[in-house]
């Protein structure tokens, strides 16, 4: 028996190994885009320390400089992360934000027309587990109703994330991430998007939902915010190819109206009243609904100018 | 509690070392302990459907013991068959009633007359064939005075409810497990190292190449008409590989556990896509299930033993009985008439009995006859394979008449190379290896370096080709 059990555990002991090798291989050569460390980097070390943050989706990304708003009085960092809506942010601000961050004077929630959809918007907190401080992931892992448990293990260890062998392929070939988003002109929490096929692809998705979930979760965090005594802005940023009258029938904008009217904040939409020349330019975006550079900085412009009045 | 979840890794080593490390104390410690590790591996499932299994178990119990005293035949069959109609009674329930209530109003209503009829939701207990086909195969084995009834009510219970072979078998005998249970087991190194082996096979078969099969085969039986009959063809194969890797994977990690705790499972699949004929696929496929219908309804029929149309009829039963088995479907009905179809012939010419040796014994490859065989009876189950995997009767025959048309000899839409590639790889592996009673028992023989790379190659293949799913066994079902 005894024979039998330290066999196996040196077999296990191999195994553990050869995975703590791939590992370690694969983690030199992990092809996430290396902004998203970058927005985790900086809530965890603070090097910028803004006292106004920006969050949303990858619109707000792709279209919001933060140096172009800073001011004496003001320092900006630009939160947004791909595919992230109010899901996501209610557990990255109770586990990720309010633990390790200064609480912010203003909170820019850069809001979409399809930020209530949750299979429209496909972050979920788990997958960056990778990103979290050790003490948070472990938390969160012992949480077993609040995560997912297998979602955070597979996505906290390269040997778990890459598992397919066009994964691992990938990730050999030490491409990074990063090659559409260059972080080379990388602006606090800003990050330019290449896309290989360039826009003008108007497809923006017709059969959204409104989920009341992610309603309530928005009005939690709102909520969150204002009880710490962030101010909040919701902004929508400019989007090509709909109409004024299509914004005018969309439910999402409906709600979001309601919740800016309801908890007194102001609503700034690029896309209906606030719309200019930036909506009816191709160049300015890289499809329907990212910005381009050039588009990112000539809308940081005037978003700046528009703020300044507000949080003056 | 899954064989291939997370859950089930970590309950089968703990009750592992609980159970050896009361090696030194009595029998009944042993047995208490696989008993609560049996019920609580069921439990994990649905507590709620424990009663039923208790209660199937002390059914079962009560009635042998009765049956043992009584020397009047008529007393003695009145216990038969009370215990009989109370287990198919449950399975009858549970398993089949919406069946016949719905078969019963679509008769009904093809006479003129509209009925609703009163179904009911219930939940299939995981399990419940296989159990109440082990309490009916002990009342009977005392009934026909085979065996004595074990005195022993935990013993007897962990008879029934011994968790490796409880969702899914293999169903077992009284004769061949009770006689394990009733000695106390000492600790088999080699076993428990073969036993390992088993349950790594398995894993591999269910995880690499059934739930890699099952993408592939989801997504072509659920658009038929969408397809090609070269991809349905395709499709048809990839699932007769699904659904033996799944079930046969189950039933080596079975093994494989039992054997972990020093007992022997009776084998329940003995590498039936090399069989020559569909006789010979029916000795190797299923084992278990097969050896019960064999036992406990065709030689009581009268078997092969009689004229020619009672031997008609008796194939028909079993193959009927046994389709029905697997579910409340007119899809598994008319597998079950295929297959006995298919068998009549070599029944009638007596040639059912042909090949009893394993395909080409000591030999490196087969003849070209040998080969033609295993063709010939591989395309036979695929084309019964179509109407066990169709939902109905009318997507099986649209999927075998798309296959039976021009676009046969086109290029398949849907391929994947992978797939096909593991899918070789492995049948490789089982033909070296089809004279053991697992493919890796030939690993005994070689040294260490080349078990251990192996096992480690092996290891991680399930990992980076397997399908990580929660996917349940298709045999769960039944």
């Amino acid at each position: 028996m005894r024979h039998f059990v330290y066999k196996l555990l040196l077999f296990i002991l191999i195994v553990y190994i050869i995975v703590f090798g791939i590992n370690f291989i694969i983690g030199k050569c992990n092809n996430a885009p290396l902004y998203f460390a970058l927005q985790y980097d900086e809530v965890i070390n603070k090097k910028v320390k803004a006292n106004c943050i920006v969050i949303g989706t990858s619109h707000g990304t792709h279209a919001i400089r933060p140096s172009y708003l800073n001011s004496d009085k003001y320092k900006f960092y630009n939160f947004s992360l791909s595919g992230a809506g109010p899901g996501f942010y209610i557990k990255w601000y109770d586990n990720i934000f309010k633990p390790n961050y200064p609480n912010p004077e203003y909170c820019i929630f850069a809001v979409d027309w399809f930020m209530f959809d949750g299979n429209w918007l496909w972050r979920r907190y788990e997958q960056d587990a990778l990103y979290f401080p050790s003490a948070t992931f472990y938390k969160n892992l012992f949480q077993l109703k609040s995560y997912d448990t297998r979602t955070l293990l597979q996505n906290r260890y390269p040997f778990f994330i890459h598992k397919g062998i066009s994964d691992l392929k990938f990730a050999f070939r030490g491409e990074k991430g990063d090659k559409d988003f260059f972080t080379s002109d990388y602006d606090n929490g800003y990050v330019p998007w290449f896309a290989a096929n360039k826009v003008g692809v108007i497809d923006p998705p017709q059969d959204i939902i409104v989920d009341r979930t992610l309603v309530n979760d928005f009005i939690f965090m709102i909520k969150s915010f204002q009880s710490n005594g962030t101010k909040i802005l919701f902004v929508n940023t400019p989007e090509y190819g709909l109409s004024i009258e299509e914004y005018y029938f969309k439910p999402t904008i409906w709600v979001i109206d309601s919740i800016a009217k309801q908890y007194k904040i102001p609503f700034l939409n690029y896309n209906t009243e606030k719309r200019s020349n930036i909506n009816n330019e191709a160049g300015n975006f890289i499809d329907w609904g990212h910005m381009s550079s050039e588009g990112s900085k000539k809308f940081s412009k005037v978003l700046s100018t528009d703020i300044k009045e507000i949080m003056q | 509690m899954l064989f291939n979840s997370l859950s089930f890794a970590i309950f089968l080593p703990i009750v592992f070392i609980l159970y050896w490390s009361f090696q030194n104390k009595k029998l009944v410690v042993q047995n208490v302990l696989l008993l609560v590790a049996s019920y609580f591996f069921y439990a994990f499932w649905d507590y709620r459907f424990l009663l039923l299994l208790v209660f199937s178990t002390f059914l079962d119990y009560y009635t042998g013991r009765i049956i043992s005293g009584k020397e009047d035949p008529f007393w003695r069959k009145f216990w038969l068959c009370q215990s009989v109609i109370i287990n198919l009674g449950f399975l009858g329930v549970f398993k089949y009633y919406n069946f016949f209530a719905g078969s019963f109003a679509e008769a009904l209503s093809s006479f003129g007359f509209r009925v609703h009829p009163a179904t009911i939701n219930v939940i299939l207990p995981v399990g419940i064939s296989f159990y109440t086909f082990h309490g009916i195969s002990y009342v009977l084995d005392i009934y026909n005075r085979k065996i004595i009834p074990e005195k022993n009510i935990i013993n007897y219970s962990v008879f029934v409810s011994f968790f490796p072979l409880l969702v899914a078998g293999p169903i077992e005998r009284a004769t061949h497990l009770l006689p394990q249970i009733q000695k106390k087991r000492t600790f088999n190194y080699a076993q428990a190292v073969d036993g390992l082996r088993q349950i790594l096979w398995g894993l591999f078969k269910k995880i690499v190449i059934a739930d890699n099969c099952a993408a592939f085969v989801n997504s072509i039986f659920g658009n038929t008409i969408q397809y090609s009959g070269s991809t349905l063809l395709l499709g048809a194969i990839y699932f007769a590989f699904q659904i033996y890797c799944d079930f046969s994977g189950y039933s080596d990690i079975a093994l494989g556990t039992a054997r972990l705790f020093g007992i022997e499972l009776l084998r329940n699949f003995a590498f039936p896509y090399f069989s020559r004929n569909i006789a010979e696929f029916w000795r190797r496929w299923h084992i278990s299930l097969s050896s019960w219908f064999r036992d406990y309804l065709y030689i009581p029929l009268g078997g092969s033993q009689t004229n020619t149309i009672k031997k008609v009829r008796n194939i028909f039963i079993i193959f009927l009985v046994s389709g029905f088995w697997h579910g409340a479907n007119w899809t598994f009905i008319i597998w079950g008439g295929l297959n006995a179809l298919f068998i009549l012939p070599s029944i009638l010419t007596k040639t059912n009995r042909m090949n009893l040796d394993i395909v080409a014994q000591g030999k490196f490859l087969p003849s070209v006859k040998e080969i033609m065989q295993i063709s010939f009876t591989f395309c036979l189950t695929v084309f019964a394979w179509i109407f066990f995997r169709s939902e109905t009767l009318t997507q099986a025959m649209n999927y075998v008449s798309i296959i039976f048309s021009e676009s046969l000899f086109t290029i398949p839409e849907q391929r994947s190379r992978m797939i096909a590639l593991l899918i070789i790889l492995f049948m490789i592996v089982e033909w070296f290896g089809r004279e053991n009673q697992h493919p890796l028992v030939i690993l005994k023989e070689r040294n260490a370096i080349t078990r251990w790379s192996f096992y480690i190659i092996t290891t991680f293949a399930i990992w980076y080709f397997g399908v990580f799913e929660d996917r349940a066994f298709i045999y769960f079902q039944f």
